[in-house]
């Protein structure tokens, strides 16, 4: 008698504990399923990204156009005045150095690729980071760059290089490897100081990412497809 | 005697299956909380995505702002040509407003002022100042300066046989150097710029835990020098599209 009443005992535990445990097993399906509902709502998170970029880049082009027209109105109207010419002129410089037009002249064309992880003692070592990034554009200027762009991508005073989770940013742009920089400049002083030994290509792609540097007559940078804009300076 | 065995053993072999069950029912558990993990990271992604979202539409405004501005310039010059007007006073003003996105005008405006200093211990190196101003620029910083040299697009800072720090270069003046303390003054929001130097594990944490010393403060109005040269460009021409 006694032993039975221990065993009920212990089997009424077990069956606690079980209902326990399906009730756990029960929640995990519920909260697979509101899982599924959210990369519903990533999804449609991602689409409305898309067509957000892609209804500014659509504006994007009426300003570009709406810009040509201005240029162009002002370049026909200042042609029989001298104050005026000079000015346009001017202006048409400036508008160079602040990133407003495509250039073009000859530099170096710089590509960094990921490397073979599995040949480098780390390999993270061998992934080329937004600091790298940071870094050449930084050495080419040094080496007196007028102009340079990575993936299209223009930098202007005010462009950030960013990374986020594996993915680099600039001018809030995403932008993958392999990453091709383009560089106005004298194309032998900018060459020479990108490939000199002991510099930072060198020792990066001692580590492992895979650099290739070509000197061209005609690099073409282009221009910069954002809006400068002054908020808080004055 | 025997009876009491039997109990005995129906016993265990219950006791361990429903053990062998509660085992079951702990892995689903184990890997329900693996699963909340990775909910975590989809929430983040989420949030990422807004946040990109966000960045498109203000770009998208942005754009629809500038179209308009343009717009009214057209008409303003068309205007002034058919009457027979000069066109030089807008173009002055056009021209202006594109130096000071250039860098050759003085701006003044809210923002945050970094102070990094050398101490005997550590000295600052050229890439603290990289770091620094790219972390500002992502926080939209407007216009940024180093002990008054103003960054322009071709700004480099380079470590010279690491004794000094040079900011850039003009075609005219060459290379000037600045030296501790580096005064980093930048014009944007800032509540923006403060977050963004101030984020854990971020600029400041970092130059805290390689025992350097850095320091900020917010100012409402803060003026930053120009560009002192010109950039000019000697290679670069324009490509006619």
């Amino acid at each position: 008698m006694n032993n039975n009443i221990k065993v009920s005992i212990l089997l009424g535990v077990m069956c606690f504990l079980l209902t326990i445990g399906i009730y756990i097993q029960i929640k995990t399906v519920k909260n697979s399923g509101t899982e599924v509902a959210k990369t519903n709502t990533e999804n449609e998170l991602r689409d409305n990204v898309l067509l957000m970029k892609e209804k500014y880049e659509k504006q994007y082009k009426i300003l570009e156009s709406k810009e040509k027209e201005l240029s162009y109105l002002i370049s026909n109207a200042s042609t029989n005045d001298s104050i005026s010419s000079e000015l346009s002129e001017e202006l048409e410089k400036v508008n160079a150095e602040i990133g407003l037009t495509t250039l073009r002249g000859e530099g170096i064309i710089i590509t960094l690729e990921d490397g073979d992880s599995s040949n480098s003692l780390s390999s993270l070592d061998s992934v080329v980071h937004d600091s790298d990034l940071i870094s050449v554009v930084n050495e080419l200027c040094t080496a007196g760059a007028e102009a340079i762009s990575i993936n299209g991508e223009r930098i202007v005073s005010t462009t950030p290089i960013t990374c986020i989770g594996n993915v680099i940013k600039i001018n809030d742009e995403k932008i993958g490897t392999p990453f091709e920089i383009c560089a106005i400049g004298s194309k032998e002083r900018l060459n020479g100081a990108m490939t000199m030994p002991g510099r930072y290509l060198d020792y990066r792609s001692k580590q492992g990412i895979k650099v290739s540097i070509k000197k061209s007559d005609s690099v073409i940078v282009s221009r910069y497809n954002g809006i400068l804009k002054f908020e808080y300076a004055k | 005697m025997k009876k009491i065995e039997k109990g005995k053993i129906s016993l265990t072999i219950s006791i361990g299956l429903t053990a062998f069950i509660l085992i079951l029912v702990m892995v689903t558990q184990f890997k329900t909380i693996e699963e909340t993990d990775i909910t975590g990271i989809e929430v983040m992604r989420e949030a990422e995505l807004r946040s990109e979202l966000a960045t498109w539409k203000t770009k998208f405004e942005e754009a629809t702002a500038k179209i308009e501005e343009t717009e009214n310039k057209i008409i303003e010059y068309s205007q002034e040509i058919e009457s027979n007007n000069n066109i030089s006073e807008l173009l002055q003003r056009e021209l202006d407003e594109a130096k000071a996105y250039a860098g050759y005008t003085n701006v003044t405006g809210e923002g945050i002022i970094v102070t990094l200093t050398d101490t005997e211990k550590k000295q600052i190196e050229d890439l603290d100042l990289i770091n620094l101003i790219n972390e500002l620029k992502i926080a939209g910083a407007e216009a940024i300066s180093i002990n008054d040299e103003r960054i322009i697009s071709t700004t480099d800072i380079s470590n010279v046989n690491y004794r000094f720090i040079m900011v850039n270069t003009s075609k005219d003046i060459g290379r000037v150097r600045v030296q501790s303390p580096y005064i980093v003054k930048a014009i944007g929001n800032p509540k923006y710029l403060e977050s963004a130097i101030n984020i854990k594990y971020g600029f400041l944490d970092s130059m805290k835990s390689n025992e350097k010393s850095a320091s900020y403060v917010i100012d409402n109005n803060i003026t930053i020098n120009k560009f002192d040269g010109s950039l000019e460009y000697k290679i670069a021409t324009n490509v006619e599209e």
